[in-house]
């Protein structure tokens, strides 16, 4: 995922013009006459407009558009351009001997590849991209690394885009994540009308001109190579792996829901339920001694069962997430963007309930979710933006780091941008 | 719990082609294989999970599928390879037919009766080999061509949302409505057993045979009304289904002793009734 914008974009010297725009990088050269100069005003003028967050496909579009209407010209034009595309693409788009280079992933596009011009789609790499004019550029000097052009424009030959903190020496290793595209073109960039035939060339000295043959279809690409991809961080095959130990059938199940068998943090069931006291009710469901009703099935608690009895407490509700994600109280919680990182995640003594964020609102560790006997507790846990309770009917309160709230049915809990309701197992309230 | 947005390029060092759907946690992605896995197939179905998750639970998950994969049944997909990298992610054939939730074309009734048949047949094998699927939905039971011109049913998309973060019952990212397919005694903290996927098994039933929900259109927008609407009514059949479908849909809801205690009893009633 690489911020296009917040590469080092270091200017190779050399005759030429390299300009920066937000979300495009390109470089020109034109002959020395007034008509080549007009053309790359307005190309330069053409990248300044299409600038933006992601203006790849666009650009592209503008770019075989323009390049159409101008008719002759062209074939004295060398233009490059690399810009960010919306899903994490780069969008090439190479006119003449300009030359789109990424070595450490064997891979070269010029803008000699097609008769007209090269038009790609790639994966934004993570590794270094070179853009050239042919022939032009001159060796880089000692530092030259450290150019870093941000925006405007200034003369050069070429330019080399890479991350930041990859600089050489630094000795970072960064995955090598691309691959060229082949099947996907930028959106559908229509083919420039046949050009007319040169107009009758004036009586000249200069060797004759060929014009670029009319283009019927799409520019040609080179014939689908495909992409290396760096492997993943870990892979294991499915189909055909050696087999564990065979597991015993799965069990049938229970017609109740109070011979359940509690899972333990790690889900396998292996923790001992935990024990309550409570009354039951007549189809024997173990209920918080306050209740008047089953919170099971929602019977009336009968009046024989005065008596107070220990048994497995039964799970005390959901929490229901905005997104739709419900998790099952039976056991205790720790909510965070990574929990994981907590070391009573790591032991097993909390489940954990990872959110992402993009807004930076949610902390790693944001707030828990405690049971004492047949309550269901929230705490902060020191969060940056605060844990916020409403119980139902009543507005939004924020807990004090460390601070406790009861949890009743109906709650809603706002943690940065999430939020989640916690509602009896049975809808009865 | 939210996804990236846009359509990457690639996910690990699958070239990924379009999204193909949404659900149960994650997103399927119609991807080209990488290299390394020697596949003959030119795409695969890439599901790649929306939480992040870490090396454990990734194990665990790994662990899931290969012992789904090495259960012997025509009537599972068959899954290839599992991968972690910034997120989960497992890749398996790819079935451009659809799903009896979203068939590409309309089916005739005789060939869902055999699709059901097959995916009853299938949660069967699993539960022989000690697996619970746990998210048995007409999206889950996708369409295969069976060679002769005929479709089967393959079911798919092992639910591993417990697995991989304990305690989670249902998951976001997908429709809401998927509570539908839940037996409620899941919601009160049942762990998935037969039984639980036999009340599965007749929810999908019952939607593809009649088209209609259990308890009706759900809020597909507002989980917890959904939620609410399945714990507080109880799941009514569609008077328009046949007779020995609505019997048969009774018995895998039915509490107490009353319910069919095996898939494969499911798959004998579908296949009586498709011969008849």
């Amino acid at each position: 995922m690489t911020d296009f914008d917040g590469l080092r974009c270091a200017v190779r010297p050399g005759a030429g013009l390299v300009a920066r725009f937000p979300g495009i990088v390109c470089v020109a050269q034109v002959a020395d006459d007034q008509q080549a100069l007009s053309h790359l005003g307005a190309l330069v003028e053409l990248c300044r407009e299409t600038a933006g967050s992601s203006p790849g496909r666009v650009l592209a579009r503008r770019l075989a558009s323009w390049l159409g209407g101008i008719g002759d010209g062209i074939e004295q034009l060398r233009f490059g351009a690399v810009s960010a595309t919306a899903d994490d693409g780069l969008a090439v788009f190479l006119v003449g001997g300009v030359r789109l280079l990424i070595p450490e992933l064997d891979t070269e596009i010029s803008g000699t590849d097609a008769a007209s011009w090269t038009d790609r789609l790639l994966v934004r790499p993570e590794a270094p991209v070179q853009l050239t004019l042919d022939g032009a550029a001159q060796p880089a000097g000692p530092g030259s690394e450290m150019y870093d052009l941000r925006a405007g424009v200034v003369p050069g030959a070429g330019v080399v885009l890479r991350h930041a903190d990859t600089l050489p020496g630094h000795d970072v290793v960064v995955p090598a994540l691309a691959a060229l595209r082949q099947a996907e073109a930028p959106s559908p960039v229509h083919p420039p009308p046949p050009l007319s035939p040169p107009p009758a060339p004036p009586v000249t000295t200069a060797p004759p001109v060929t014009t670029a043959p009319p283009v019927t279809t799409a520019p040609p690409v080179a014939p689908a190579a495909r992409p290396m991809l760096a492997p993943p961080l870990r892979a294991e095959q499915i189909l055909g792996a050696t087999e564990d130990e065979p597991r015993p059938p799965l069990a049938s199940g229970h017609s109740g829901i109070h011979h359940h068998e509690p899972a333990g943090p790690g889900g396998d069931g292996a923790a001992e339920a935990p024990q309550a006291q409570g009354h039951l009710c007549s189809r024997g469901h173990l209920n918080d001694p306050r209740s008047h009703f089953c919170v099971l099935c929602g019977i009336r608690m009968n009046e024989r069962t005065g008596l107070l009895v220990i048994g497995d407490r039964p799970p005390l509700g959901l929490l229901v997430f905005d997104s739709g994600t419900t998790y099952t109280v039976d056991a205790e919680y720790l909510i965070g963007r990574m929990p994981d990182a907590d070391e009573r995640v790591r032991s097993g003594a909390l489940r954990p309930i990872a959110v992402d964020d993009h807004t930076g609102s949610m902390s790693r560790v944001h707030a828990e979710i405690r049971l004492e006997g047949w309550d269901i507790m929230i705490v902060d846990s020191g969060s940056s933006n605060g844990t916020f309770v409403a119980p139902p009917g009543e507005g939004f309160e924020q807990l004090a780091p460390g601070e406790s709230r009861r949890l009743v049915p109906g709650t809603k809990v706002r943690l940065g941008e999430a939020t989640f309701v916690f509602e009896s197992p049975s809808g009865v309230r | 719990m939210t996804a990236a947005s846009a359509t990457p390029a690639a996910i690990a060092d699958y070239e990924i082609v379009r999204m193909l759907a949404e659900g149960n946690n994650g997103r399927f992605y119609l991807a080209r294989p990488p290299a390394r896995l020697g596949l003959a197939e030119e795409f695969v179905a890439l599901k790649v999970f929306g939480d992040r998750i870490g090396e454990q639970a990734y194990e665990r998950g790994v662990r899931e599928l290969r012992a789904f994969a090495a259960v012997r049944s025509p009537h599972l997909v068959r899954v290839f390879d599992a991968v972690l990298d910034d997120r989960f992610a497992y890749a398996m054939e790819y079935l451009p037919l659809g799903s009896l939730a979203a068939p590409a074309q309309p089916l005739p009734m005789p060939t869902v009766m055999v699709v059901l048949e097959h995916a009853a047949r299938a949660a069967h094998a699993l539960h022989e080999a000690g697996l619970a699927h746990g998210d048995i939905t007409p999206t889950n039971v996708l369409l295969a061509d069976e060679g002769d011109g005929r479709i089967g049913g393959r079911l798919s998309d092992l639910g591993l949302a417990r697995l991989l973060s304990p305690g989670n019952t249902l998951t976001g990212l997908g429709r809401a409505t998927s509570v539908e397919f839940m037996d409620p005694d899941l919601l009160a903290g049942a762990r998935p057993s037969r039984r639980t996927e036999i009340w599965a098994l007749g929810a999908t039933v019952h939607r593809a045979l009649s088209g209609a929900g259990l308890f009706g259109e759900l809020p597909d927008a507002q989980p917890l009304l959904a939620i609410r609407k399945v714990l507080a009514g109880a799941p009514q059949l569609h008077p328009g289904l046949p007779p020995e479908v609505a019997e048969l849909v009774g018995e895998c809801l039915a509490a107490g002793d009353a319910r069919i205690t095996s898939a494969r009893e499911v798959a004998d009633r579908l296949a009586q009734m498709s011969s008849t």
